[in-house]
């Protein structure tokens, strides 16, 4: 049916907005986490949403446009430098006593949360007027 | 929930092609006789494909597989849509018989 042309729009929007906290999740998860002198340790992650091409039989028909469902892949951030904190004793320190953590930012991070936490209520908004407008048609039918 | 139900339906709708071929108003829209009853086994079809697609995602998310909470949700509510119209056209069907049914000849 037609009217799931616009769910199917709305729900890759979720998909991505859940990407994008899932995203946050992982960074505000490994914030702490510390890597032992000379391994790589835990790279800030990102959730980069680009518009994918919709499947083609969907073009073909006409129903959607190409390139139009938002689609969220999670890349590692690259060149992002570390914080050292000074902790003689914890096992991972180097020869200065400094242990590396990842550069996570919390209120980035939560920030990142609290928006694709309200574009999914966007989303999901457009969905349920999108399901208004299919109930309403439906109304058309009833004599009462 | 069986496709048996929805399948004796689309029994019960063939057992009516004959009837809605003989109307002449029907013929004429459709262009062939039972274009009606045709239209409303695909939309069977269709409710059944939709029910069905609603079924298995309920099924996988209840197992455990991976899949998005709100794809299930969006299933389930185009099955519910789906039934939400055959139930309005199998109500028209019906206005529509009992009207002839009430018919002063």
């Amino acid at each position: 049916m037609d009217y799931f042309r616009a769910a199917a729009i709305s729900a890759a929007g979720m998909a991505a907005e859940k990407a994008r906290v899932e995203a946050a999740t992982l960074n505000l998860a490994n914030a702490h986490t510390s890597a032992a002198p000379g391994t790589p340790g835990f790279q800030p992650v990102t959730a980069v949403i680009h518009a994918e091409a919709a499947p083609f039989s969907r073009v073909f028909q006409g129903s959607l446009p190409p390139a139009s469902l938002a689609r969220a892949s999670v890349v590692s951030q690259s060149g992002v430098a570390t914080r050292m904190a000074f902790e003689p004793g914890h096992p991972d320190a180097d020869a200065n006593g400094m242990v590396a953590y990842p550069a996570v930012d919390s209120t980035q991070e939560m920030m990142t949360v609290m928006t694709a936490l309200r574009a999914y209520e966007a989303n999901l908004a457009a969905l349920q007027a999108t399901k208004t407008l299919a109930a309403k048609a439906l109304e058309i039918g009833s004599n009462s | 929930m069986t496709p048996l139900s929805i399948e004796s339906l689309a029994a019960v709708v063939q057992g009516v092609s004959p009837a809605a071929g003989t109307m002449p108003g029907a013929a004429q829209g459709s262009g062939a006789p039972g274009g009606f009853a045709q239209l409303l086994q695909n939309q069977i079809a269709d409710l059944d494909a939709s029910v069905g697609g609603a079924e298995s995602a309920m099924q996988s998310l209840a197992s455990g597989r991976p899949v998005e909470l709100h794809e299930v949700m969006i299933s389930l509510e185009r099955a519910r849509l789906s039934v939400q119209t055959f139930v309005q056209v199998r109500n028209k069907l019906i206005e529509s018989y009992q009207d002839l049914m009430r018919m002063q000849l």
